[in-house]
């Protein structure tokens, strides 16, 4: 028997899968892919919401190495995960339309740019204010912040003008007085503070209300009050609360 | 008048509607597609039987050819899957063994020499391609043996075309490679 009629024997013992099956196949990886992008997107904007509204670049006067202090600090996790589904979406979408006869380096490039535009989108149009609002979404934005590790996320700076029990009041820089609550009941802090002493003040903000997390007091060397990285977009995360 | 010759893809089309055109593509093919099988792994009979595997998994999945590359490409990519398959399956701790007859098959063709730079020897382009990793011979056998264009070998190999021209290169380099070895082993004895 020849190759040719060992093949159409072989053939002629079955039938071609019909065309919905790959049609299907392809909808459902379409599908797969742009469910994995919302995602990314998603996460990517957390990421972004997170670094931009946490400020992880805030200097911390007196740490040595404070820069790299402020990256265990970023959100390692999510990167993590936007990474790992970036991978996902590559290798889902390279061999559905022909897009393994670009070059790699541009499929990525495309995946980071619809990433960073679906972020700056969902940023415009209001989205992370509302999934924040979402108690498990509020748990990770909170998580993922490192809210309360130490010396995380100044709020302000300043000088102290009064004591009152569990109260303080803090003059900054800018001359603006600062209610500040702490519990020393729960906790040591402000419990050797003294009226003239210049402190940082991590917490949460409110009006000129602060719950302060941690008040410490500011080495006599320090030059000065810190900016975040990005003042125009660094709103503390009082709505979370 | 001049009778219209059928294009593989055309034939491709009306596969779900008419078997028996299938078969005018296994005539088409069959013999180049186990001469390619048969240079990646080694073995003839074994590529009569991935052949066969071949052209079967090509008909069940016919209705998922897009016309938007080249038959000859689709079918040589499941050719290519086949026997990257079976390479792993049967020699993942040694080199590919090579039977003597298709060892002869590969210098058939003095025009192949010319194309693979400055070769004199055939038997050492033999021993050379031989002793070739898999994925060097096979994007030499489908640029210099099949005379494939970038775009199909990108296709058959679902690799980005810019990347094509590189891996040939490499594929080359290493051939030589292999070949000047070989040249000066044969000068010292």
């Amino acid at each position: 028997m020849s190759l040719e009629e060992k093949i159409s024997a072989k053939i002629s013992q079955t039938e071609p899968k019909p065309k919905w099956e790959f049609v299907g196949e392809g909808i459902a990886k379409d599908i797969l892919a742009a469910v994995l992008i919302i995602v990314a997107i998603i996460l990517f904007g957390i990421i972004g919401y997170i670094i931009s509204h946490f400020g992880p670049w805030e200097r911390l006067p007196g740490q040595p190495f404070y820069f790299w202090h402020s990256l265990l600090t970023l959100p390692w996790e999510m990167i993590l995960s936007v990474g790992v589904l970036c991978a996902l979406i590559y290798l889902i979408i390279r061999k559905a339309h022909f897009l393994y006869r670009l070059s790699p380096i541009i499929i990525v490039v495309g995946i980071l740019v619809i990433l960073g535009l679906g972020h700056l989108i969902a940023e415009a149009a209001g989205a992370h204010e509302t999934i924040a609002r979402f108690a498990p979404a509020k748990k990770i934005y909170l998580t993922q912040g490192r809210i309360l590790s130490p010396n995380r996320g100044l709020v302000t700076s300043g000088t102290v003008k009064a004591i009152d029990g569990d109260d303080i009041t803090v003059m900054d820089v800018y001359g603006k007085k600062w209610q500040v609550e702490i519990n020393t009941t729960k906790s040591t802090i402000g419990k050797d503070l003294k009226v003239g002493d210049k402190v940082m003040i991590n917490g949460i903000k409110s009006g000129n209300i602060i719950k302060a997390f941690i008040i410490k007091k500011i080495p006599a060397n320090w030059r000065g009050q810190t900016r975040a990285l990005f003042p125009k977009i660094s709103r503390r995360i009082t709505h979370l609360y | 008048m001049r009778k219209h010759k059928i294009s593989d893809e055309e034939l491709a089309a009306f596969t779900l509607k008419d078997k028996e055109r299938f078969n005018e593509l296994v005539h088409r093919y069959a013999n180049k597609i186990r001469s390619y099988i048969a240079r990646i792994i080694g073995g003839w009979q074994e590529a009569e039987d991935l052949t066969q595997e071949v052209f079967f998994k090509a008909y069940r999945h016919i209705a998922s050819f897009n016309p938007n590359m080249k038959f000859s490409s689709w079918l040589y990519r499941i050719a290519h899957n086949e026997s990257v398959n079976y390479i792993k399956k049967h020699y993942r701790y040694k080199t590919v063994e090579f039977d003597e007859g298709i060892k002869n098959k590969f210098t058939d063709d003095e025009s192949i020499l010319e194309k693979i730079d400055n070769q004199i020897d055939s038997q050492i382009i033999k021993m050379g391609l031989v002793e070739l990793d898999p994925r060097s011979r096979e994007i030499l056998e489908l640029s210099f043996y099949e005379e494939k264009s970038y775009l199909e070998i990108a296709d058959i190999l679902e690799i980005s075309v810019n990347s094509v021209g590189p891996t040939i290169m490499r594929a080359k380099e290493r051939l030589k490679r292999i070949i000047e070895e070989k040249n000066e082993f044969r000068r010292k004895n």
